[in-house]
């Protein structure tokens, strides 16, 4: 369970299937393809039938294992996408079309969870209400405050900003909006004294 | 009126300077000598003449130079500025408040002329004439909230209230203390406070958001916030940190006058009417420590207060690289004499009426006092066998005597015994609007007490927290005595005695002899015509005693029966001599602090703030429901305290500790492994020979005979008594004559 | 925070608009403006008859939010009533003075949302009145659906149709139309604010259906006009004073203890918002809870009680007071 002092450090509360969603869409990667298929069974068949889910394949090893996983989660229908940011790009699509009653979950590495809440803010959706999980991997997306740019795939702190090379120190306050958590400059105060980096718990 | 602009800067040469005026009006946010953070909400309805909380929004010497600094904080990075777009009707009523308040309080530099929605604004300072329409932003050059922020001094952000949450969707951030408004836009009110440390500050924050979520219109609320700041830097964002990060190693001992400087944020919430948002303003304060040293008062303060802080505070604060530095700059200026007590300077212009009658020093051959007060009894507490080196009040007690403490106990529960009780501080409150200004002041109706009574009451702050202990003695209908204990009473009644016709003076000259136990009033009767048998309990009256003029008051903190001698310095060597002279033959003797806390622990009674251990206990939480006339038609705090019954956290709760010694205040207490308490006072009394605990604990715990335990060096077995431990029926308090 | 301090207003217009309800419109007694308020806000209002009674009833404001020069509210002259509408109804002028408290929001159009779907039973219409004028002054889109027991009753039928057209259907009991709810949730875009006022019943079906159809919790909104139902007298001790107060049958427990000099915090008075939220210590007989903000978990514990609208069977309540 990722938890911190810090009260911004979002917690995801696990995946839970809304029964009366008449349209379910779920987003997730390798880790949380895991906890969907333990959603669907904790709900009934007909469940599955109303859920779409956008898979993002950058963790698996080869086709074969991505079309395993398909049909592991029928009878959803499941579309194939290769990173984070076609996934989120696909879940836009269907919302744009999407009407009340439509329920967004997400499940995997953060960053994931963060493209998903964010696209879905904007058609409309209360970021409290996606449903989350999360699985996998503890890497983070990180803003660098200075010049606002995004390094992926983060898993220490602190961290070579991948945009102005600046070190930054990666703190636990995180914003939805921006699907990151704010990184620092770390030697602000005395260039060059720069601490050991230390793995995310 | 008065109000000349500056040209200064606030980055590159730092030309920023305090006139004397602002110096003296700067809001110095430590109102004792060390820093105890507490949500310390406010209302926001003005403030002594000349003071920064005179008016709703404070426009100051530093207008122009501050809005040229923002300026160029926003050509740099217009993302100090964002509104989401739901917030524009937030925007509009932002624009509102801001512009009426600066037309009404500063009307030779700020116009508004109003017809229906066509609305004229004129900024003299900043040579602006701005024809608009109310609701049109086509017809303002920015969006609201942008355009009357870059003439209005502080950062503002707007709060949209939904989901039971407060979402900071818009801002205007250019001078905060280190946090990205382009991070933080967007999230709610606990999301953006997250990063704040210590995790009782957890608890505060959610106190903080239910109350604000109530906020109602017309009702805006203040407070302060502190922290330092290398150069008089307005804009220390996390985005420009790798620019003045390293300003903060850069403190030598020459500099720290020129460089280090106190920084205070005055924060306003206002609810806004159209859009049901939240308007939060940081207004931004800032002083050199060498202006600051200039006022001899803040220097020993700050110096006390910077000493004695915590190392996570200093360490989320930032002030560690030049925390030592500074703090040996400011030792030049505290020479360790007492400090007054609330912020402001003595000699502050505006401050309300409160003069000090001259203080007395005892002529005993003691080595320096560092204390403003001093019982003129000093000498015989020397003699008896106290060192005087306890403090309290501002003022030296003997604590201990030669003698025992449990043998003074055994005398005052069955004989009498005398005790200098000076350090009770007595304030005098006369006038027309006496009255009135008490029952704003303090929560019980104190229109209810008669001429001679001693009226039991208490003190809240906005936010519905005790702060003092306090009697009102009643003399007359517009004369009154207010006796206080070791809280913030002076404080908090300075800007409330602003609004009413009254005079209020401390007295230094008073002394206060208590004799208390079974024999108090046999030994004092002969010596004063009045008949004392006949005073009744908590009353009390002018007489003589000993032929010396007196006011004798019936009661104590013992829990015995006996009565209170009000004398002055001058009388109070002879009386105190001349009890123990009369009243030697029945066995009475002078008893310490020592004894007194015994017998009223023993007796149930509470000690501010030692009872009330939450740092804003309310008064539900002690009990103290009597002192609370809710039907007044307004108090400070009433509000809060009104919104706070029923929501006890604990309260206050007897138990006696199978254990042969006195329990250590602060230890915790547990049922089924469970924390459930805490201890507040304690005793081992030897008269029940029994470990007595006084407690705050979880009401579904407190029934009598529940059983705890105690956590001190060890597990103790506790039980739920009733209080007072001693004599539960007050037998001895209200003698059947 | 409390709804207690007032404003005094006269009452400038009075005007039966439907067969039970009346409009009545209030300006400030000096003559000042009145402050703008935001749509869905309302007021308490305390009415006195002379005779020692006092009544204090929550309206909603359903006059323009911006419009400084007074405030209506429209009031439904209920059969069954504790005194307050029967007052406003038979006692209250043109000329009458009366005080009221600033106005208090706790239904506030969601300004995230991109759609608003209002949904009102009877004279549950008047926070919308003010709201539509708001939305669509902002140029949001909207619908309203109200359901009205005949024309006669219906309030502010013909004003709704004249001036929003199609965005209002109005549904008659008598000719058999019942608001087809499950119809109007389905295909409402992402983004949508279901919102409902009128009778409980009204309430608790709308907010089951919202759920049903798959909407989250944080779209759906309601405002319940909880007038405090009566019961059996009991007696209310408090426990701190000692004191006991006997509560009549058509007195709510926090007018018993209020016409006995002690106060309690309120806002809403309809049992809705929480704010005068009491620990129970002990009840002789059984709690009677009227209230919408306790879990049916902490109902049933039993050691909470909303007092401004919630009573015990008979017996002896006692309160942590």
């Amino acid at each position: 369970m990722l938890a911190s002092d810090v009260k911004s450090r979002p917690v995801y509360p696990g995946l839970e299937p809304d029964l009366y969603a008449a349209n379910n869409i779920v987003v997730c990667d390798r880790a949380g393809a895991a906890a969907v298929a333990d959603m669907f069974a904790k709900a009934d068949a007909d469940f599955a039938r109303r859920a779409t889910v956008l898979l993002c394949t950058e963790e698996y090893p080869d086709a074969k294992a991505i079309e395993l996983e398909i049909a592991r989660l029928q009878p959803a229908r499941t579309g194939a996408f290769p990173n984070v940011d076609a996934t989120a790009a696909a879940l836009g699509e269907r919302l744009f079309r999407a009407q009340m009653g439509t329920r967004v979950y997400a499940a995997g590495a953060e960053p994931l969870i963060g493209s998903t809440v964010q696209r879905a803010m904007r058609f409309g959706i209360d970021q409290l209400s996606v449903r989350t999980e999360h699985r996998g991997s503890l890497k983070r997306r990180v803003q660098c405050v200075h010049c606002k740019g995004l390094t992926e795939n983060v898993t220490v702190s602190p961290i070579k900003c991948s945009h102005c090379g600046l070190v930054l120190t990666v703190r636990d306050h995180y914003s939805r909006r921006h699907a990151a958590f704010i990184g620092v400059r770390v030697d602000a105060e005395v260039p060059g004294e720069i601490p050991e980096q230390v793995p995310f718990q | 009126m008065g109000l000349v602009f500056k040209n200064e800067t606030f980055r590159d040469d730092f030309t920023f300077s305090n006139s004397p005026a602002a110096i003296k009006r700067f809001p110095f946010p430590f109102h004792e000598d060390k820093y105890m953070y507490s949500v310390n909400i406010e209302p926001h309805v003005g403030g002594p003449k000349g003071s920064v909380y005179e008016f709703p929004i404070d426009i100051d010497e530093h207008y122009i130079s501050e809005m040229r600094d923002r300026a160029l904080v926003l050509e740099k990075d217009p993302k100090r500025c964002q509104a989401l777009p739901h917030m524009m009707p937030a925007q509009w009523d932002m624009l509102e408040l801001l512009m009426t308040s600066m037309a009404s309080k500063y009307p030779e530099h700020f116009t508004l002329n109003q017809d229906g929605n066509r609305w004229h604004w004129i900024n003299r300072p900043l040579g602006i004439d701005q024809h608009f329409v109310f609701g049109d932003p086509s017809t303002l050059p920015y969006g609201p909230m942008e355009y009357i922020g870059r003439q209005c001094q502080g950062d503002f952000s707007l709060q949209d209230q939904r989901d039971g949450q407060l979402w900071m969707d818009a801002g205007i951030i250019t001078t905060q203390a280190d946090w990205s408004l382009d991070f933080d836009v967007g999230m709610n009110f606990t999301e953006w406070h997250g990063p704040v440390p210590l995790a009782h500050q957890a608890r505060v924050f959610e106190r903080a958001l239910k109350f604000l979520l109530n906020l109602q219109n017309g009702h805006p609320v203040r407070r302060l916030n502190w922290t330092m700041t290398i150069n008089p830097r307005l804009d220390t964002s996390p985005e420009n940190y790798d620019k003045w990060g390293v300003d903060r190693t850069t403190v030598m001992p020459e500099n720290v006058g020129d460089k280090v400087h106190l920084r205070v944020e005055l924060q306003g919430l206002w609810r806004l009417p159209r859009s049901n948002a939240i308007l939060f303003s940081i207004r931004c304060y800032l002083i050199k420590m060498k202006e600051l040293v200039t006022v001899p008062k803040w220097a020993r303060r700050f110096h006390r207060v910077l000493g004695s802080l915590p190392p996570e505070l200093v360490d989320y604060k930032g002030i560690t690289r030049y925390h030592a530095t500074t703090l040996d700059w400011l030792s030049k200026y505290d020479d360790g004499e007492p400090t007054t007590p609330g912020v402001w300077p003595d000699d502050f212009p505006g401050a309300p009426k409160i003069r000090t009658t001259e203080t007395n020093r005892s002529e005993t051959p003691m080595t320096v006092s560092k204390f403003s007060r001093q019982s003129v009894l000093n000498d015989r507490h020397a003699a008896l066998g106290s060192d005087l080196s306890t403090a309290w009040n501002d003022m030296p007690i003997p604590q201990n005597y030669s003698t025992c403490p449990y043998e003074e106990t055994t005398a005052v529960r069955t004989r009498a015994g005398l005790i200098d009780v000076s350090g009770l501080r007595m304030l005098n409150v006369k006038g027309p609007g006496a009255l009135a200004f008490l029952n704003k002041l303090l929560t019980s109706d104190v229109s209810k007490a008669a001429v001679g009574d001693s009226h039991i009451s208490n003190i809240v702050n906005e936010a519905g927290a005790l702060i003092d202990d306090v009697i009102v003695y009643v003399d007359g209908p517009e004369e009154f005595r207010i006796s206080h204990g070791g809280g913030s009473l002076e404080d908090a009644m300075l800007p409330v005695a602003e609004k009413f016709d009254v005079k209020i003076e401390r007295d230094n000259d008073v002394h206060i002899l208590s004799l208390q136990g079974p024999l108090a009033l046999e030994v004092l009767a002969p010596h004063t015509p009045l008949d004392l048998a006949g005073l009744g309990y908590f009353r009390h009256a002018p007489t003589t005693l000993f032929g010396r003029q007196v006011r004798l008051a019936r009661g104590g903190y013992s829990a015995e029966r006996g009565y209170e001698v009000f004398c002055s310095a001058a009388d109070a060597p002879y009386i105190w001599d001349t009890i123990l002279a009369v009243g030697k033959s029945k066995g009475v003797v002078p008893v310490s602090w020592t004894c007194l806390d015994i017998v009223r622990v023993e007796g149930g009674l509470l000690f501010y703030p030692f009872d009330m251990p939450h740092g804003d206990t309310t008064p539900w939480e002690v009990r103290a429901d009597w002192t609370i006339d809710l039907s007044k038609p307004d108090f400070i705090g009433k509000q809060a305290v009104l919104a706070s019954k029923g929501k006890e956290r604990s309260l206050i709760t007897g138990l006696e500790v199978a254990t042969d010694r006195a329990i250590e205040p602060g230890a915790k207490i547990t049922v089924g492994g469970k924390e459930v308490g805490v201890v507040t006072s304690t005793v081992f009394s030897q008269h029940l020979m029994k470990s007595l605990a006084m407690a705050q604990i979880k009401p579904e715990f407190t029934a009598l005979g529940t059983e705890v335990v105690v956590h001190d060096k060890g597990d103790h077995a506790a039980v739920v008594v009733k209080m007072p431990f001693y004599d539960p029926l007050r037998l001895r308090t209200h003698p059947k004559q | 925070m409390t709804a207690s301090a007032t404003r005094r207003v006269r009452v400038a217009e009075v005007e039966n608009i439907a067969e039970g309800v009346k409009r009545f419109r209030l300006v400030d007694a000096q003559g000042g403006p009145l402050p703008a308020f935001s749509a869905g806000s309302h007021v308490i209002v305390t009415m006195h008859d002379g005779n020692g009674h006092t009544w204090k009833n929550a309206y909603s404001l359903t006059s323009a939010p911006g419009d400084m020069s007074g405030y209506e509210i429209g009031v439904l002259r209920t059969e069954v009533s504790r005194g307050g509408s029967h007052f406003m109804h038979d006692k209250v002028v043109a000329g009458t003075e009366l005080e009221i408290s600033e106005p208090v929001n706790l239904f506030p159009i969601v300004r995230t949302g991109r759609k608003h779907v209002l949904i009102a039973g009877g004279i549950g219409i008047t926070p919308f009145l003010a709201m539509m004028k708001e939305l669509s002054a902002s140029a949001a889109e909207f619908e309203l659906h109200y359901g009205v027991r005949s024309n006669a009753r219906g309030a502010f039928c013909q004003y709704l149709t004249d001036t929003y057209g199609s965005r209002v259907k109005i549904y008659r009991d008598d000719l058999g139309e019942a608001i087809p709810l499950q119809k109007i949730l389905s295909g409402q875009p992402l983004g949508t604010h279901m919102y409902v006022c009128g009778p409980s019943a009204m309430i608790d079906w709308a907010l089951k259906t919202g759920r049903s159809a798959g909407w989250p919790v944080e779209s759906l909104h309601s405002e319940k006009f909880n007038a405090p139902p009566p019961g059996n007298a009991f007696t209310v001790k408090l426990a701190r004073s000692g004191r006991d107060i006997l509560v009549a049958p058509q007195q709510s427990l926090l007018e018993a203890l209020e016409a006995n000099g002690v106060e309690a915090p309120y806002l809403c008075r309809g049992g809705a918002c929480g704010q005068c939220e009491t620990r129970v210590v002990s009840c002789s007989s059984t709690l009677e809870h009227n209230d919408h903000y306790l879990t049916t978990a902490e109902k049933a514990a039993g050691d909470k009680i909303m007092l401004c609208v919630s009573r015990a069977s008979g017996g002896v309540l006692t309160l942590d007071l």
